[in-house]
């Protein structure tokens, strides 16, 4: 049995309750606002959106920037001319012009055209050259 | 008309109002439910929701002190009965001896089991009266009664709790 002071509540004023973990703001309730906002809502997500698109439109930009370069605008233009004349009907070899055209889309360089014209009879057709 | 808090024109932040209540919350919780995880527990929820909506909380202190004591209530009602042999471990949290250097094991635990038999609202008084040592008046404005309901649920609970601790 215990033996009560006759003090009794003066005895229960002293004692203390223990005081908080030092870190139970940080470990709890830091987060506690962000937890609390609804699944969906942006506040709650908004951080990890921001950096899924940064991340997107980096890879965007590094994709864009890594394609080669396309041909100046005057050799686009040679070529586009030279596949014009090479289907021109009095050309007459119908196989020859498209081994021709398809060598121009794959190397898009006048220097395969320069090679063509050793290969076919093109003569005074090449005027246009 | 139960006295109120004074009010504060705008919330402050989240951080200063931990540092200025959250101690004392978190002292309320524990002596009301006896476990510091279930204090840490329903702090977290309590102020989530506070956070959640501190734009549209007039007074956050006022809001904090009912939702904790809503919260409680809660916990208290929804938790198993907890077993003899938890109550040591329960004492050793509640009343550790780093605070309480005058009092032996024995009283501290003999308190903390006669505080379990308390119905809520005395254990309450008990707690923010006799181990907060607030007065009346301000243990009223948090509970929201007169601080004469306060007082009296103080004299009751002390009287219960001598009775408990002779028959021990």
């Amino acid at each position: 049995m215990m033996q009560l002071p006759d003090d009794f509540e003066a005895r229960l004023r002293k004692m203390r309750l223990a005081p908080p973990p030092a870190d139970l703001y940080s470990r709890r309730l830091a987060r506690a606002g962000l937890l609390a906002e609804p699944f969906w809502s942006f506040r709650r997500w908004g951080f990890e959106l921001a950096l899924a698109a940064t991340i997107l439109l980096g890879l965007a930009l590094g994709t864009i920037l890594e394609r080669p370069d396309r041909p100046p605008a005057a050799e686009g233009r040679t070529v586009e001319r030279i596949q014009r004349a090479l289907e021109a009907p009095w050309l007459g070899d119908e196989a020859t012009a498209e081994y021709l055209a398809h060598q121009l889309a794959q190397s898009e360089r006048l220097a395969e055209v320069e090679a063509a014209k050793l290969i076919l009879p093109l003569g005074d057709s090449t005027s246009w050259m | 008309m139960p006295p109120s808090l004074p009010h504060t024109d705008h919330a402050p932040g989240t951080g200063a109002l931990y540092e200025e209540h959250g101690g004392r919350l978190y002292r309320y919780l524990l002596g009301m439910l006896g476990r510091p995880e279930d204090a840490e527990d329903v702090l977290q929820t309590v102020w989530s929701k506070l956070v959640g909506r501190l734009d549209r909380v007039r007074d956050p202190v006022a809001y904090l002190w009912r939702a904790a004591r809503n919260e409680a209530l809660r916990w208290r009602s929804g938790r198993r009965r907890r077993k003899r042999h938890e109550v040591a471990d329960e004492e050793l949290a509640l009343f550790p001896d780093s605070v309480n250097p005058e009092a032996s094991r024995d009283e501290r635990l003999a308190i903390t089991v006669a505080l379990r038999g308390l119905p809520f609202e005395q254990r309450e008084a008990v707690v923010l009266l006799a181990f907060e040592g607030l007065t009346a008046r301000e243990a009223a404005v948090r509970l929201r009664t007169s601080e004469n309901t306060v007082a009296s649920r103080y004299r009751l609970a002390v009287a219960k709790l001598k009775r408990k601790l002779n028959r021990s």
